[in-house]
């Protein structure tokens, strides 16, 4: 077998060793030499128990299991994993014992035979797009976006083929676009959030980073499901099966077309990125319509009162006893949570009514099947960059990469960026489909045929990237 | 807004927040308290708020 076994897609490994042509112990081998080689540069892993995996990876050699027999997958160090501590990426937590039970997410992986090879790095409280101390595998003076920041690195550098995330305002697709992945972000309600750091409980999504959009509906055909222990799964509509069709044609559907505020301002390469993707989309018979939503202007306000005011009760009594452990950015938003009127934050979740009504209208009346939008509105930032430089003006970094994202956080729709190429300055871009609530499988499907209209995006050559630096 | 404002406020709230933090704290709730929580009033009048309670009885 080849010592690049590490770069074979989910679905491509899990094919193989259902077929037994590989075996989980030779694949893991080769993702764990992959991790020992690059995890120095990227820093992307809280912990990884090395023999536990190996271990693992034997036992199942000659087992038969579920479609995720033998498959390393990596998990953010907010989701519970049995006799591990689950840090948040935070000193205020860095006492927590070890978890007694797997969240629900990975407790499903597990079941249908995925390895947690490890826990990725989060930004502190899954509150921040930066993730220290992670790198860029693509540029390691850039950021890896956040907070699912550890698990963008590890998959991007071909540590494992998936990992989980959360999003709340785009923690999952932010990482995605800056580290040129697929992010998949379901229907609020699709995938349990038991056993997972809450940042703000009517925001957070669990969802999927992989290197392709197949690898993305396997994983979520996985995750995806009621549990108990969370309310806001139960009674939802059934995934359908195959989730991706053998057919993946495009042609009758109907794509609104989302660039004006708050999706521009944008740089050059992320709107030639949606311009081309636009065309080829047109081309497999898509028919674009443009639409403006003068009501996602307030959408920033709303995600950031809401955010502020739920994880701020989340963290109360964190914040009585630790707040001097919490990192400055953090806890100011912690600190005005606490302080912010009831009013204010009602009036956040009427907004956010609001917008999802509006939307929902949209796509009833102009007959859409599908929303599209650039992921984020610039590349990824460097470590000390605070600000992006746009022609319109200057804007904070996170103020950037959220205002794209969090309309569909607050609108709970099924959202999945993919790459739509490499910019000019050699950097992927991305852009994001949205679709009905619980319709994952057409937001697949157009992210299908944007990936093979794009062409798979080659991943980045991390040692070439430390010689440069 | 002022910091006393804002330090008042806190403790009322029992929120302990250390002098060397009130003024990045007044300027972050001076925005979301600009920003409105995102549309005004006025425009939300008749409509619920996106938290919903469902009652559940065990079987």
């Amino acid at each position: 077998m080849s010592n690049d076994l590490w770069a074979l897609t989910m679905v491509d490994a899990a094919a193989l060793i259902a077929t037994r042509d590989l075996k989980p112990s030779e694949y893991v081998a080769s993702t764990l030499a992959r991790f020992e080689a690059v995890e120095p540069l990227i820093r992307a892993f809280v912990s990884v128990d090395l023999e536990r995996v190996t271990h693992e990876a034997r036992l199942q050699d000659d087992k038969r299991g579920g479609v995720l027999h033998g498959i390393p997958v990596a998990i953010k160090d907010i989701f519970d994993v049995t006799g591990t501590p689950t840090g948040c990426g935070s000193k205020a937590m860095a006492s927590s014992r070890p978890a007694v039970q797997d969240a629900a997410a990975v407790a499903r992986l597990r079941a249908a035979g995925a390895i947690v090879l490890g826990k990725t790095t989060t930004h502190e409280l899954a509150c921040g797009v930066y993730t220290p101390p992670t790198r860029n595998p693509w540029d390691l003076d850039r950021s890896p976006g956040g907070s699912s920041g550890g698990s963008g690195a590890a998959v991007s550098a071909g540590v494992v083929p998936g990992a989980i995330g959360s999003d709340t305002g785009g923690s999952i697709r932010i990482p995605a676009s800056h580290c040129g992945l697929v992010g998949l972000k379901p229907t609020y309600g699709r995938i349990s959030r038991s056993g997972a750091l809450a940042l703000s409980w009517s925001l957070d999504h669990v969802g999927t980073l992989t290197r392709t959009v197949e690898d993305a509906a396997l994983m979520l055909s996985v995750l995806a499901g009621p549990d108990s222990r969370d309310q806001t799964t139960l009674k939802r509509p059934h995934l359908p099966e195959p989730l991706l069709p053998a057919n993946d044609h495009v042609r009758g559907l109907r794509i609104g077309v989302l660039d004006d505020a708050p999706f521009a301002p944008m740089e050059a390469d992320v709107r030639q990125g949606m311009t081309t993707t636009l065309k080829r989309l047109q081309q497999e018979g898509v028919e674009i319509v443009e639409v403006r939503v003068p009501e996602l202007k307030a959408c920033m306000a709303a995600e950031f009162a809401i955010v502020a005011a739920e994880a701020a009760s989340y963290h109360e009594t964190r914040m009585k006893h630790f707040a001097d452990l919490i990192g400055a950015d953090v806890r100011g938003l912690l600190e005005t949570g606490l302080l912010l009127p009831a009013s204010l934050y009602l009036r956040a979740q009427k907004t956010r009514r609001v917008i999802q009504q509006t939307l929902m209208k949209l796509f009833a009346d102009q007959r859409l099947d599908a929303l599209i939008a650039p992921t984020v509105p610039a590349k990824a930032q460097r470590w000390d960059q605070l600000d992006y430089e746009f022609v319109e003006g200057t804007e904070p970094v996170i103020q950037a990469l959220v205002r794209t994202t969090a309309p569909f956080n607050l609108a709970g729709l099924p959202a999945i960026a993919v790459p739509a190429g490499i910019g000019d300055f050699g950097f992927p871009v991305s852009v994001q489909v949205a679709a009905r609530p619980f319709d994952e499988q057409t937001a697949l499907r157009i992210a299908l045929a944007i990936q093979r209209a794009t062409g798979r995006i080659e991943g980045p050559n991390v040692f070439a990237t430390a010689q440069g630096n | 807004m002022k910091e006393e404002l804002v330090a008042a406020w806190a403790q009322v709230l029992g929120v302990a927040i250390p002098d060397r933090r009130l003024t990045e704290v007044m300027q972050s709730l001076e925005g979301q308290i600009t920003g409105l929580g995102g549309l005004p009033a006025e425009e939300l009048q008749e409509v619920e708020p996106a938290v919903l309670f469902e009652p559940e009885w065990s079987e």
